[in-house]
């Protein structure tokens, strides 16, 4: 994941320091990005308050609540939210702290849209399984992870839930089975196209997803959603194996916000999991071989059936 | 193997929509040999095919990508590892509402996979919406069974949109 961090009133002979602390962000899945607090948004201000350029920057970030780090003779100066660290501390410890820092505040996003239904279902364990209604305020839905399918009442009533799940408060219900309702509900969509499409939507509210393991249990349903040629390189990208969320995000070609959405998407429909261990699978899939075709003519297909531009020159690389 | 003369290859039972699907990829019409049933409709499937559905599909430059329809009936079994040969792919069709889906899935991939072990596979799943039992998880029991994790998409095989996304996927299993 690309992470924006900006200086304020580093002394030049602590900024290899601070270029050392931008490049181990890797470890932790962040291609950090290095420049001068201009006083635009950023993602992080790391700042040495002692110095009046780096007092002042760090007031104006917190004040629009970004994330700082202050940096001190002292390590305990800085406004509360900041993380305080003494100014020679290594770049090893800043890179640590940061990354807890950047995993704190996502945690925190996610609680406060934990409303969402998108977002319930994907961090709350009790939704994971099972029969699920999903009640919205003028419709509702059922989402059965059993058959991996949504049934509505309607097709108007299925496009409204779809509308609302990235958007709005949301009762759960568990359900331990159809039988009464089942009659109502004769409208049906596989689940992951219909959390794909609908995450799709409105990618700028969710929250940054935690970095974590994840790992492809299921190639997703994906028929529905017919319009999204960027999922094939986040699919591609898991189906090598499980990998962390921020890699990812910076590594399958989808651009910041959809790849964000796409991976919430599909750890709500079950398709990514949280992979605790990660091991080489024990009966790995079996991968098929691509048959030998010209590379020009590999490139007419996938210009053909709609892939991008990036997808066809690694096709015929 | 020669660009003039690739082909991808559609499978799958009787009534999954295979001759459906195949006039929605074709740029030409399909030559198809469309016979009633023997046995009488089967919903308000009145005929099927009984050779084969050809097609083709024009890339840049007028190259073609042919496109073959296998038949469902297992009397031209024999036909399907002819056809097969030298293919891209093969999107293997399957009927949601069908009371034998999982038979058929098991079948058709045990039959593809038996003469072509590499051949890359990509499952559509027509009439899901109308039919309220079908369970995706049981056709991805199946394949786990076979330790495979092929694309399997649930399509309405008369939507263009919906069928490239098919071949879509097939693609990417193929790409390196």
């Amino acid at each position: 994941m690309l992470l924006d961090i900006r200086t304020a009133g580093i002394a030049s002979h602590a900024e290899p320091r601070i270029r050392l602390l931008a490049q181990l962000m890797a470890a932790f899945g962040y291609k950090a990005r290095l420049s001068p607090w201009d006083g635009s948004r950023c993602d992080v201000l790391i700042a040495d308050i002692d110095s009046s350029d780096g007092a002042q920057a760090c007031e104006q970030a917190s004040a629009r609540h970004s994330k700082v780090m202050a940096l001190s003779q002292s390590g305990d100066l800085g406004p509360d939210s900041a993380y305080k660290a003494q100014s020679g501390t290594p770049a090893a410890v800043l890179a640590k702290a940061l990354a807890a820092m950047l995993e704190q505040s996502a945690k925190n996003e996610i609680n406060a849209a934990l409303d969402c239904a998108l977002i319930q279902l994907a961090t709350v364990p009790t939704l994971s399984s099972g029969i699920l209604l999903a009640d919205f305020n003028n419709c509702s839905i059922i989402i059965n992870r059993n058959t991996s399918r949504i049934y509505a009442r309607s097709q108007n009533e299925l496009k409204s839930a779809q509308r609302l799940f990235c958007q709005s408060d949301v009762d759960f219900s568990i359900l331990r089975n159809t039988a009464g309702i089942r009659d109502q509900f004769m409208v049906s969509m596989a689940l992951d196209a219909f959390c794909i499409v609908s995450a799709l939507a409105y990618p700028i509210e969710l929250p940054d997803l935690p970095d974590m393991h994840l790992q492809l249990i299921d190639w997703p349903d994906i028929g529905p959603a017919a319009d999204i040629p960027n999922i094939f390189n986040l699919i591609r990208f898991f189906k090598k194996g499980a990998a962390r969320s921020n890699a990812a995000i910076a590594n399958s070609g989808v651009n910041l916000h959809d790849a964000k959405a796409m991976l919430w998407a599909l750890k709500a429909s079950g398709a990514l999991t949280e992979a605790t261990v990660i091991t080489a699978p024990s009966s790995p899939i079996k991968e098929k071989s691509r048959p030998a075709i010209e590379a020009g003519f590999f490139g007419k297909l996938m210009q053909k059936f709609g892939f991008p531009a990036n997808n066809s020159a690694a096709a015929s690389a | 193997m020669m660009s003039d003369n690739i082909k991808l290859v559609l499978a799958g039972p009787v009534g999954a929509g295979k001759s459906t699907a195949i006039a929605s990829l074709s740029d030409t019409p399909p030559v198809s040999t469309e016979m009633p049933m023997l046995d009488g409709p089967m919903g308000e499937k009145t005929t099927t095919t009984v050779a084969m559905d050809f097609s083709m599909i024009h890339l840049e430059d007028e190259a073609p990508l042919f496109v073959y329809g296998l038949p469902g009936q297992e009397h031209f079994s024999f036909m399907r590892s002819i056809v097969l040969e030298g293919a891209l792919g093969v999107i293997l069709l399957l009927n949601a509402a069908s009371p034998s889906l999982e038979e058929d899935c098991a079948h058709w991939l045990d039959s593809i996979t038996e003469s072509h072990p590499d051949i890359a596979i990509v499952i559509g799943i027509t009439h899901a919406d109308t039919a309220m039992d079908f369970s995706l998880s049981d056709i991805r029991q199946i394949m786990r069974q076979r330790k495979l994790m092929l694309p399997t998409l649930t399509v309405d095989a008369r939507d263009k949109a919906q069928m490239y996304n098919l071949v879509r996927a097939l693609l990417s299993e193929i790409t390196p």
